[in-house]
C-alpha cells in the first residue's frame, strides 16, 4: 500500500481505514522511496493545539468541546497532501542484516521499516513485529516445535 | 560634535537600527554592537575598559536574574497551570469573566514576577482552556499581554523598565506602590472595558460545552506540593524586603538573588533543569546595551543632547514630563521598550546634573514605555512570546489582530497616564 506526493489528507485516510495499516510509503512515478506519513503525523494534525504547547496534559479527562470534531477542522486540513506531512524516510535496503533494521526501528522508534532496492525503489515493508520475531525465534524458540 | 562624538553617535545608530530591523539576533547585534564600540573607545581615546563595566548596571542584571531563577523553581511545581485552571473554573465558561479572571490572574503574578514567564505558563493553559470550551483563544491571550504589561508598571519589579529606571533613579519598591500603582490601576479598569467593547462580538459567542473546562482538575497541574509550599514562603520573604528594601539599605538585586539562593537551597530543584530556561540572552542583551550607551555617554553625545532639551524642562517641567510620555510611549510601539528605556535613561540622568528636577522625569519615563509596550506586537516582549506561541496554533495573531486592540489600548491608557500625572504633578515631583 503506497501513497504519492500529491495524495490528500482525506484520501490517505480512506487507505487507513480500509487498508487497516499505520505506515503509508510515498514514491514517485519510478517506485522510489521519498518520503513516509507514519498514522500519528496524520493524527496530528488533528489534535487540538494545546497538546502540542503543553507538557503535561494529564490532568485534562474531559475534552469537552473537542470531542465533536467540527467540520470546519475537517475541510481545513482535507487538502493538505503528503508533502506537507511527510518525514524524511528512514528505510533500510534489502540486503541488510537483521541487527541493523533492528537498529533502525528502536532508534526512530518505527512501527514499519520500508525496504528498498540499491536504486532506491520500494520493493516491500516490514512491520516491527515481523522483525522482531525473525530475531526472537531463533534465540529463545517460535513455541511451535517442542 | 567631536569626533568621538560622531562615530559613537554612528555606531549606536547602525547598532539599534539592526536591532530594530531584527534580520540578526538582537544579543547578537548589542554584543556586536558594544565590542565595537569599546573597541573605537580605546583607539580615539573616549571610552575605557572599566568604563565600560562601570557601565553595566548590575543591580538590574541581578534582579532580573535572582527573578527569573525564582520563576524557574515555581514553574517546576505546576504552579501556574494550578492558578490559571482554579480560576478559569471560577468563571463557569463565560467568556467575559473568563477574560476578567485570566487577565487579572496574570496582571496580579506579574506585578512580582517576571512578566514573560507569566504569560509563557498561562498562555498555553488559556489555549487549553479555550479549546475545551469550543472558542476562540485569541481575545484572551491579547488581554493576558496588554492587562499584565499594563499592571507591570505598577510595582518595581513589574516589568524590566521599571527595574532599570528604578536602580538608576534609586526610586524604591514604595515609591513605585505609591506613584506609579494608583495611576496603573485607573488605567487598567479602563483597558479591561476598552477590551471588553473591542472584543464585544468574540465574547458574546457562547461556548460550545463547558464540562470540559469544570471537569479540569487543578490538583492533579500541580505536581510538587512540597516545593510549592518552600517557593511560595521565599517568595513571600522577598516580596517583603521588596517593600522594606528602602528602610534597609538593601538592593533589589540582593534581595532577589538572596531568595534565588534561598529557594535553590531549600527546594534542591535539578540545577542542569532549573538554570537553562533563565532567559541568558535577555540578560546578555541588557549587559551588551549598557555598554554601548556608556560609550555614547563617555563621548559626552548624552551630554550634548541633554543641552539641548535642558532649556525646554526649565521652562515647564510639567510639559517637559508629558512629552516625555508620549515620545516614550510611541517609542516602546515601535521597538521594544527595554532597548529604549536603555538609552533614554542616561538622558535623564544628565538632565538631573544639569540641575533639572528629575523625578517626574521618571515617572513620565516609566508609564510612557510601559503603556506604550502595549501597540504592537513587538512593543513588549510578553507581546512577542504571545505572538510567537499563538503561531503555532490554528489562529495566529497577526499584526493586523493586534494592533486593532493594542493602539486603542495605549492610545486610552496613555491619556489616562498623562490626565493622572497633569492632575497630581505635584506629588509626582516626589520622592
Amino acid at each position: 500500500v503506497t501513497v504519492t506526493a500529491s495524495t490528500t489528507v482525506e484520501e490517505a485516510a480512506r487507505v487507513v481505514v480500509q487498508e487497516r495499516v499505520g505506515t503509508l510509503p510515498v514514491i514517485d512515478k519510478e517506485g522510489v522511496l521519498t518520503g513516509v506519513v507514519r498514522l500519528q503525523d496524520l493524527l496530528r494534525i488533528f489534535m487540538p493545539d494545546f497538546v502540542a504547547l503543553l507538557d503535561n496534559i494529564d490532568f485534562v479527562h474531559d475534552f469537552g468541546a473537542l470531542e465533536q470534531v467540527q467540520p470546519q477542522q475537517i475541510s481545513d486540513v482535507a487538502h493538505l497532501t503528503m508533502t506537507d506531512l511527510a518525514a524524511t524516510p528512514v528505510a533500510v535496503e534489502e540486503d541488510c542484516g537483521l541487527m541493523a533494521a533492528l537498529a533502525a526501528i528502536v532508534k526512530h522508534q518505527l512501527q514499519d521499516l520500508p525496504v528498498v532496492d540499491k536504486a532506491g525503489r520500494l520493493v516491500g515493508i516490514a512491520s516491527r513485529v515481523d522483525i522482531a520475531r525473525a530475531f526472537f525465534a531463533p534465540r529463545f524458540g517460535d513455541g511451535l516445535s517442542p | 560634535m567631536t569626533a568621538a562624538q560622531v562615530v559613537s553617535t554612528a555606531i549606536f545608530v547602525v547598532a539599534f537600527a539592526m536591532i530594530l530591523l531584527g534580520r540578526i539576533h538582537r544579543t547578537i547585534v548589542a554584543m556586536a554592537g558594544a565590542a565595537v564600540m569599546l573597541a573605537a573607545g580605546i583607539l580615539m581615546g573616549f571610552y575605557s575598559q572599566e568604563q565600560a563595566l562601570h557601565a553595566i548596571d548590575f543591580n538590574t542584571l541581578g534582579l532580573l536574574l535572582g527573578m527569573m531563577i525564582l520563576v524557574q523553581v515555581l514553574q517546576q511545581t505546576g504552579f501556574f497551570q494550578y492558578v490559571a485552571i482554579l480560576t478559569a473554573k471560577a468563571s463557569r465558561g463565560n467568556p467575559w469573566f473568563l477574560l476578567v479572571m485570566l487577565g487579572t490572574t496574570t496582571t496580579v503574578l506579574s506585578l512580582f514576577l517576571d512578566n514573560v514567564t507569566t504569560v509563557v505558563l498561562i498562555a498555553p493553559v488559556t489555549i487549553l482552556i479555550a479549546e475545551l470550551l469550543g472558542i476562540s483563544p485569541v481575545p484572551f491571550l491579547i488581554a493576558e499581554a496588554l492587562l499584565s504589561d499594563t499592571g507591570g508598571v505598577a510595582t518595581l519589579v513589574g516589568d524590566p523598565p521599571n527595574v532599570i529606571i528604578g536602580s538608576a533613579a534609586g526610586f524604591t519598591f514604595g515609591d513605585f506602590l505609591t506613584h506609579t500603582a494608583p495611576v496603573v490601576l485607573v488605567a487598567w479598569l479602563a483597558t479591561l472595558l476598552l477590551l471588553r467593547l473591542l472584543f464585544r462580538s468574540e465574547l458574546a459567542n457562547p461556548p460550545r460545552n463547558i464540562d470540559g473546562l469544570m471537569h479540569l482538575d487543578e490538583n492533579e497541574a500541580l505536581h510538587d506540593r512540597a516545593s510549592l509550599g518552600k517557593t511560595i514562603i521565599v517568595l513571600g520573604v522577598v516580596v517583603l524586603l521588596f517593600f522594606l528594601h528602602g528602610q534597609l539599605h538593601l538592593t533589589p538585586a540582593y534581595i532577589a538573588l538572596g531568595g534565588a539562593a534561598a529557594a535553590l537551597l531549600w527546594v534542591r530543584p535539578d540545577v542542569d533543569e532549573t538554570l537553562p530556561p533563565v532567559e541568558w540572552s535577555v540578560l546578555l542583551f541588557f549587559a551588551a546595551l549598557f555598554v554601548a550607551v556608556g560609550g555614547l555617554e563617555a563621548s559626552g553625545v548624552l551630554e550634548l543632547l541633554a543641552g539641548r532639551v535642558v532649556g525646554l524642562a526649565q521652562g515647564n517641567l510639567l510639559a517637559a514630563s508629558l512629552l516625555v510620555l508620549w515620545v516614550a510611549a510611541i517609542a516602546s510601539a515601535a521597538v521594544d521598550n527595554i532597548p529604549f528605556t536603555i538609552a533614554f535613561v542616561p538622558v535623564i540622568q544628565q538632565l538631573g546634573h544639569l540641575g533639572i528636577h528629575t523625578s517626574p522625569l521618571w515617572w513620565a519615563l516609566a508609564l510612557g514605555a510601559g503603556f506604550g509596550g502595549n501597540a504592537t506586537p513587538i512593543g513588549s516582549t510578553a507581546n512577542i512570546i504571545v505572538v510567537t506561541l499563538s503561531e503555532k496554533t490554528r489562529t495566529p495573531i497577526t499584526t493586523r489582530i493586534w494592533v486593532r486592540s493594542g493602539v486603542p489600548v495605549m492610545i486610552v491608557t496613555c491619556i489616562v497616564g498623562s490626565v493622572l500625572f497633569a492632575l497630581f504633578f505635584g506629588w509626582m515631583s516626589t520622592p
